[in-house]
């Protein structure tokens, strides 16, 4: 089965004062219609540059220096700017951590939702005012109406993050990208956030891209994940697999050292050594070598391409075929 | 052993410029025992960085009692205070916001040398002992706090908190900014100090497998209470107050769980400005009845043991001690 988005050897690479830097160097996943992805890391891992890269929203200073983007088949990376204004709300749409860089604070909430479904799905004034406060009531805006004239900052962090999904979902959009977007959150909101979403893209069919640092938030939301490291795909493989089985020693490590709720607690967490190196640092060998308690002389020399483990799981180290023992 | 910190009924109340008063922290009561660290969890709003704020004299309490090492730090005025706030030590979110960008590591710690009294001579093999003590070589000394990594800054706050020689040190969401990797490090950092210097802490967190890792003893606020206390096994294991319950059943964990809906809670908490009669949880809570409404529940010894501030949850049956300060 074809995949609904595809993504191929994706390079990204960023001009800084002090030179070129690489932060995400050849990375492939594909997602399927309806389908959850995860995309999990530390900061510098390359996951949100991933993300816009794919959406066409890398900054001035961003290139894609290689690889291939398709969404149902066609060349994303080649979309002239009428066909990218045409494909990003219509059928990949975009939340972020903080939903008021993407909501205008001058602009009253009516006018943000408004604006896309007219351009979109080409409704008049009225109309348009309609489909809005249907879909504020829809994910939970409580007198949706009246609040189309507020604007954001009258609405918690919480409550905007609901219109951030609303006007993403608006025009039924086959994929979300969603970047951290509970992180900003108080716990029991951010459930309540994960609930709609859930519910709003199941209903539509809608294909969920989630990428955050939190392996619990992507492993009870997502299909399948994907573990970055250093600009590169890791692991990845399904949810389960990544989280009762990981086969890369940096997935083994980053969950033994979340604390767990329940259960007896080592009195130290089994912690990695070091820091996830700098972006575009550059490095011969795996960029987790130094940090990994399995490193041997080929780790330090050679990278270690993706090695397909069964299953459709892949895992990027020289010793992924060795069980966790 | 005495505690290090004792903190009775501690209310510290914003005014407002549109007028009303916003009672941030509204009449709490912990203690914290030497080598001991004690969690405060809750959601943003709750007032539990006002609760560290107020520790420290940063924030003025309004009224209540804290007293720190024995003493009576809320009487404190002129230099005394100065004194008391040069000598007690918080470490924050973010490390790049309390060090002085433009001062080398090794004078940011000296300065703490310098509070304690420590004369000149002797401040260089203290600066290279303090930044060993929080895992850092000694040429760190030389470097900007730039040059650091977010996990290596938090590091340097450590050690500054240190170099005053506290009995306490307050951590307001000290990990809360740092990856997942470097996260357990700072935690087992802490835990190996405490160890060694019997220092307490207030560990302040909205992340609750943090807090379980970290934390003694557990205390949940709301909206400017306390709803429960407790050891850690107590508040994790079997948690009485509602809030509790629903907050725990918020945290996703890695595999654990199936399709379905995770919220327990509707809504948001409300504004501390205009907090709901009655229980405060009330309007959210999915036990709450008609006396919920209208009475607020006490922080109580319940029947077995745990203390908690819900109606229903059953009161010890009453005699001496059923009134409590945790």
């Amino acid at each position: 089965m074809s995949a609904l988005l595809d993504v191929e050897d994706l390079v990204v690479r960023f001009a800084t004062p002090g030179g070129e830097h690489t932060a995400v160097r050849g990375v492939s996943f594909s997602v399927r219609a309806g389908e959850r992805v995860g995309i999990v890391g530390e900061s510098g891992s390359g996951k949100s540059v991933t993300a816009q890269a794919v959406l066409r929203l890398l900054g001035p200073a961003a290139t894609v220096a290689g690889g291939a983007v398709r969404f149902d088949g066609r060349d994303v990376l080649a979309f002239d700017r009428g066909e990218l204004r045409r494909w990003r709300g219509a059928q990949a749409a975009m939340v972020f951590q903080d939903p008021l860089s993407s909501l205008n604070p001058l602009v009253r909430i009516g006018r943000q939702v408004t604006e896309t479904l007219r351009e979109h799905l080409g409704l008049d004034r009225r109309a348009a005012t309609a489909k809005a406060a249907e879909l504020l009531a829809s994910v939970g805006i409580p007198d949706a109406a009246a609040r189309l004239r507020e604007y954001p900052m009258t609405f918690s962090g919480g409550m905007r993050q609901r219109v951030a999904i609303a006007i993403a979902i608006s025009c039924a959009p086959r994929l979300l990208i969603a970047d951290e977007p509970t992180t900003a959150l108080d716990v029991t909101v951010q459930a309540q956030v994960l609930d709609l979403m859930d519910g709003m893209t199941a209903d539509l069919g809608t294909a969920v891209v989630l990428i955050s640092h939190d392996l619990g938030v992507v492993s009870t939301f997502c299909d399948r994940v994907l573990v970055m490291y250093a600009g590169r795909v890791v692991e990845s493989g399904t949810a389960d697999q990544i989280v009762e089985d990981p086969r890369h020693p940096y997935t083994r490590a980053l969950l033994a050292s979340i604390p767990s709720l329940e259960g007896e607690l080592p009195r130290r967490l089994p912690s990695i050594p070091g820091t996830p190196p700098q972006p575009g640092r550059a490095h011969t060998g795996c960029a987790f070598a130094d940090r990994c308690p399995l490193a041997a002389d080929v780790c330090r020399a050679e990278d270690p391409e993706p090695l397909e483990l069964g299953d459709g799981r892949l895992a990027a180290c020289h010793f992924a075929d060795r069980s966790a023992g | 052993m005495s505690p290090v910190v004792e903190v009775e009924d501690l209310k510290v109340y914003f005014g407002r410029r549109r007028g009303g008063t916003v009672k941030s922290v509204d009449g709490v009561s912990f203690d914290i025992a030497p080598g001991e660290t004690l969690g405060l969890a809750g959601e943003s709003g709750s007032g539990k960085s006002t609760i560290a704020r107020a520790l420290l004299r940063i924030n003025e309490p309004t009224s209540g009692r804290v007293v720190i090492g024995g003493r009576d730090v809320t009487k404190l005025r002129g230099a005394a205070l100065k004194a008391f706030r040069r000598q007690t030590q918080m470490v924050y979110q973010d490390p790049y916001d309390s060090l002085d960008p433009r001062m080398r590591i090794g004078a940011t710690v000296e300065e703490a040398l310098l509070v304690r009294g420590v004369p000149a001579s002797r401040r260089a093999a203290g600066v290279r002992e303090l930044l060993d003590r929080v895992g850092l070589p000694a040429s760190y000394a030389r470097r900007y706090p730039h040059e650091l990594s977010g996990g290596q800054r938090q590091r340097i706050s450590i050690a500054r908190a240190l170099g005053v020689d506290p009995a306490v040190i307050v951590c307001d969401e000290a990990v809360s900014a740092l990856d997942v990797s470097v996260r357990a490090q700072i935690l087992n950092l802490l835990k190996d100090l405490q160890e060694e210097a019997g220092l307490a802490y207030l560990f302040i967190s909205h992340d609750l497998s943090t807090m379980r890792f970290a934390a003694d003893r557990v205390a949940v606020m709301y909206l400017g209470r306390l709803v429960e206390i407790g050891t850690r096994d107590q508040v994790f294991t079997a948690p009485r107050h509602p809030y509790t319950r629903a907050l725990l059943a918020a945290v996703p964990v890695p595999g654990g769980r199936g399709r379905g809906p995770r919220a327990r809670l509707a809504g948001e908490p409300p504004s501390p400005a205009d907090p709901p009669a009655g229980c405060a949880f009330h309007p959210r809570c999915p036990l709450a009845a008609a006396e919920c409404v209208t009475t607020r529940p006490e922080l109580r010894r319940k029947d077995d043991g745990r203390i908690t501030a819900c109606h229903f949850v059953p009161d010890a049956p009453t005699g001496p001690g059923s009134e409590v300060t945790a």
